[in-house]
């Protein structure tokens, strides 16, 4: 998933700076950019741990296997991958049932 | 990681090349359409490539070499490259096979002497380098399957291509 242009012109401002991490008050908005372009951000609850780790792991590994082999997906279009979906549900799920949230 | 055996890849991809000679008939096309399948593979695996090997970018581009010589072609099959030859600029090196598990089993006939058999491979690195912002060209120069000493594939930096954003922002 490319940037949206609002968050290119950031980026484009601050150098080489990237915004890892955000928090606010009732969440935490994390951020991970591949070597490739590609940029992940997932949203958990405020100081959920090993998120950053979670996303740069699994996460993309779950990408790489259920998004990027499967032949009929076209290269930088939405993802509307099942395998992928359900995988990532029950990856978290896991994580979320580790860390004591529902 | 669940494992096959290995014998599947080398019939699977003899038959996409029979297929394409049928297909073509002009091995220059073969050539071209295994690379184009190669560039198509690339752009995929490169992300597999970084998620299981967690790596940090290379500094330079001989960086780049030993990482696909020895990391690469490990990780996918299970073969490893030797990196040697470096013009006096650093921008181009030779990767040089000791195995190749497509060639298995292998013959060229005298009438395909011009096909670059393992073409793929070319096309695999040039897709996957340039979704990490490398141009990059990569081409067979000697091949064991038409009668040289070894198999060598010659890799060149074109240029780094910065990210090219589809929006333009001023819209």
């Amino acid at each position: 998933m490319k940037p949206p242009p609002l968050l290119t012109s950031f980026l484009a401002l601050s150098g080489t700076a990237e915004i890892k991490l955000m928090q606010a008050d009732n969440f935490d908005l994390h951020s991970f950019q591949t070597l490739t372009g590609t940029m992940f951000m997932m949203i958990t609850q405020p100081n959920t741990p090993e998120s950053a780790e979670t996303l740069r792991g699994p996460v993309y590994e779950l990408y790489a296997d259920y998004v990027l082999k499967n032949p009929f997906h076209e290269m930088d279009q939405v993802i509307k991958a099942e395998l992928f979906d359900s995988h990532l549900v029950a990856t978290l799920s896991a994580s979320n049932r580790k860390w004591g949230a529902a | 990681m669940e494992t096959i055996n290995a014998e599947i890849l080398t019939l699977t991809y003899g038959s996409i090349v029979r297929q394409l000679i049928s297909d073509y008939e002009d091995v220059d096309e073969v050539n071209k359409q295994l690379e184009k399948m190669g560039y198509n593979i690339g752009q995929r695996l490169i992300d597999e490539y970084l998620a299981r090997s967690k790596t940090t970018s290379c500094s330079d581009f001989k960086e780049v070499a030993e990482r696909i010589a020895h990391v690469g072609f490990r990780m996918f099959l299970n073969t490893s490259a030797r990196v040697a030859a470096w013009a006096p600029d650093g921008r181009s090196c030779s990767l040089i096979l000791e195995d190749n598990p497509l060639t298995d089993f292998v013959e060229l006939p005298e009438q395909l002497r011009g096909l670059s058999y393992s073409n793929i491979l070319c096309g695999v690195i040039r897709g996957a380098l340039e979704m990490v912002n490398i141009d990059a060209e990569c081409s067979f120069v000697r091949d064991s399957l038409r009668g040289d000493d070894a198999t060598e594939l010659r890799l060149t930096f074109v240029a780094a291509a910065p990210e090219a954003y589809p929006y333009k922002d001023d819209d």
